[in-house]
């Protein structure tokens, strides 16, 4: 129990008629680095959601530091895993303080608000990303990179074992990207942290996990009739687990985004190229 | 500047800036106090403020130093007037800021859900068809009827999306305004104007035991609105990242908008419809102090306070006769509102 903190048995989930995910298993350490990968549409969001118990799966059980999830409510579940959403949009021009302060939600009780003790823990995690000076700044001003990091950071207010992020770097620019990944490295690596990440660019995975997932599309490809009789559901959504290198080789990579690609070896790093 | 020792509601913050914002806050904060002074001293019986609090003392400590029709007028016919105005004022404008972080909407006030229609609805049978039916519980009883048939038309799987709730309080109005519709017509003429002026809103018929059967439900409404105001922020952040962090989303929305709803409906009852009031007054203490429920929920209380009293005042004294409150608060405070959102920078929602 102490070195897997969470463990998805043949996770399957539908929205109305479509089957969105497969049969999906897989288990994640403790302080791993887990990326899940795949294309458009194969479901890593939800499988992400359901992990989050945003979501309720049609089939299979997520075993979260041993315990069910279907037995386990959302402030038990908040203790321990704590997400981030994609993009994240605000109406409130909060301040960034005010922000990470909802974070620590699990931990003010119900006629309280939060107390100077956890303004402490925010400020240090602030200092933790090196974003302490936009303390005061309003999170509608901040840049995309700026304003993530945030929402990271109040992921982390939560005090949880496991962060569940859902590409942390989509809508950012490069430099940010290398930020918002060598920060969340970093984290895994200083606290023990278990991370689990969705993301696109099979290289980051390459790059920064421990183990990576990768799965298959279900829905049928474009000019097939999903009710022909010939079409059949693939068995589960994944096609490999484990080693990011055993997983991502052009094979795979090849069955899961159709793509054709080389392997570089450089510098002690591992690249992959679309094939020309 | 040293912030560190501050509390939440003057730690520098979005909204006005910094030495002005807490300016303006401890300004509001207090001034429910000589608003209410001001109050009692108003009036077709003419006092001084020395007068008024002369008036109070020598009914503590038991003399008689004034005429006894001073202390009818103040103590029967001003007092339960100047406390109604402000109570409602209070609980309408918390129940105001605390459904616009609920909804996540700008545009929401307490009456969103179908609760002015019904309650004029409930009002316009009391006073037309059923006279037999006490005119308050009426109006109370069927505003929170259409707010529960709003929102159990737009609850679906265990949860009641923001939208849904929004277009079934539309619907859940519009129902009832043709039912209130169909009382005017067929009502006699001398029914049809007090209908209508119930409507537009008036404290000219609060009394003592009128007061008291309602002061309850207004102030334990708005106490645990005011306690609970932190999770306000958790679920202004959103509905999935609220969960995320553990947070029993569908059970606080309940509770906000039970609250809300009980608070608007006793408002309702005793004053009629009062416009614009739940909507304006929560933004203008946005614009003020940011918004950070912690400090926007009782500074919305207090500014709302003083605000619908100081708009009674209007209506009683102004004029030779009463003017109904809704042409006020409509008149005075539309544009009011709108210089404001011209003048300051940080609007309190983008």
């Amino acid at each position: 129990m102490n070195q897997v903190i969470l463990e998805v048995e043949g996770i399957s989930a539908r929205y109305g008629d479509v089957t969105v995910l497969q049969d999906v298993s897989f288990a994640v350490p403790r302080g791993a680095i887990v990326t899940l990968l795949g294309p458009n549409g194969c479901g890593k969001t939800t499988l992400l959601r359901i992990i989050g118990k945003l979501l309720a799966p049609s089939a299979g059980r997520v075993r979260v530091a041993g315990q069910d999830l279907a037995t386990m409510n959302q402030p038990e579940l908040a203790r321990i895993v704590a997400s981030v959403a994609q993009g994240h949009r605000t109406s409130f021009p909060f301040t960034v303080m005010d922000t990470l302060l909802t974070g620590r939600m699990p931990y003010v009780s119900v006629f309280a608000s939060p107390r100077q003790a956890d303004v402490l823990l925010c400020r240090d995690m602030l200092d933790w990303f090196g974003i302490r000076h936009l303390e005061h700044k309003a999170i509608t001003k901040l840049s995309g990179g700026e304003r993530q990091l945030v929402m990271i950071a109040r992921a982390l207010a939560q005090e949880p074992r496991m962060l569940l992020l859902d590409e942390p770097t989509t809508f950012l620019d490069l430099r940010n990207q290398v930020r918002v990944l060598d920060t969340i490295d970093r984290l895994a690596r200083a606290q023990d942290l278990t991370v689990l990440m969705t993301i696109h660019d099979p290289n980051q995975a390459l790059a920064y996990a421990d183990r990576a997932v990768l799965l298959r599309r279900l829905a049928p490809l474009e000019g097939i009739d999903p009710a022909a009789a010939d079409h059949r559901l693939p068995a589960t959504s994944t096609i490999a687990t484990g080693d990011p290198v055993v997983v991502l080789d052009p094979v795979n990579v090849m069955e899961a985004y159709g793509v054709a690609v080389d392997v570089i070896e450089h510098a002690h790093r591992r690249l992959l190229v679309p094939s020309d | 500047m040293a912030v560190r020792r501050l509390p939440a509601a003057l730690r520098a913050g979005t909204g006005l800036p910094g030495g002005w914002r807490t300016v303006a806050i401890v300004a509001i904060a207090l001034s429910p106090i000589p608003a209410f002074v001001f109050s009692m001293l108003l009036g077709s019986y003419g006092l001084s403020v020395g007068d008024v609090f002369g008036i109070i003392w020598s009914r503590i400590i038991g003399t008689e130093a004034y005429e006894s029709t001073v202390y009818a007028v103040f103590f029967d016919i001003r007092l339960p007037r100047v406390l109604s105005a402000m109570l409602v004022g209070m609980s309408i404008s918390v129940a105001g800021a605390a459904l616009q972080g609920v909804l996540r909407n700008p545009l929401v006030d307490p009456y969103i859900l179908g609760l002015s229609s019904g309650a004029a609805f409930g009002a316009a049978l009391a006073i037309a068809v059923l006279p037999w039916l006490p005119l308050q519980l009426s109006a109370f009883l069927f505003g929170l009827l259409a707010m529960g048939i709003a929102y159990s038309m737009a609850r679906s799987g265990g949860r009641v999306p923001i939208v849904s709730l929004i277009l079934s309080g539309v619907i859940t109005s519009a129902i009832f305004t043709a039912l209130l519709s169909i009382v005017q017509i067929s009502a006699h003429e001398r029914s049809l104007q007090t209908i209508v002026r119930w409507i537009m809103g008036s404290f000219n018929a609060v009394t003592w035991s009128l007061l008291s059967t309602s002061w309850f439900l207004m102030v334990l409404g708005t106490i645990v609105m005011i306690a609970l105001r932190w999770r306000l922020n958790v679920l202004a952040l959103g509905d999935d990242e609220a969960r995320s962090s553990g947070m029993n989303v569908e059970r606080y929305k309940v509770v906000f908008i039970l609250c809300a709803a009980l608070v608007s409906a006793v408002g309702v009852s005793i004053a009629g419809i009062v416009a614009l009031v739940g909507l304006i007054v929560p933004h203008m203490a946005r614009m003020i102090a940011g918004p950070d429920h912690r400090t926007l929920l009782p500074l919305s209380a207090a500014l709302g306070a003083t605000y619908l009293v100081l708009v009674d005042d209007i209506a009683r004294a102004a004029l030779g006769y009463e003017v109904p409150l809704s042409i006020i608060t409509t008149l005075i405070g539309a544009p009011f509102f709108w210089l404001l959102l011209r003048s300051t920078k940080a609007s309190g929602w983008e």
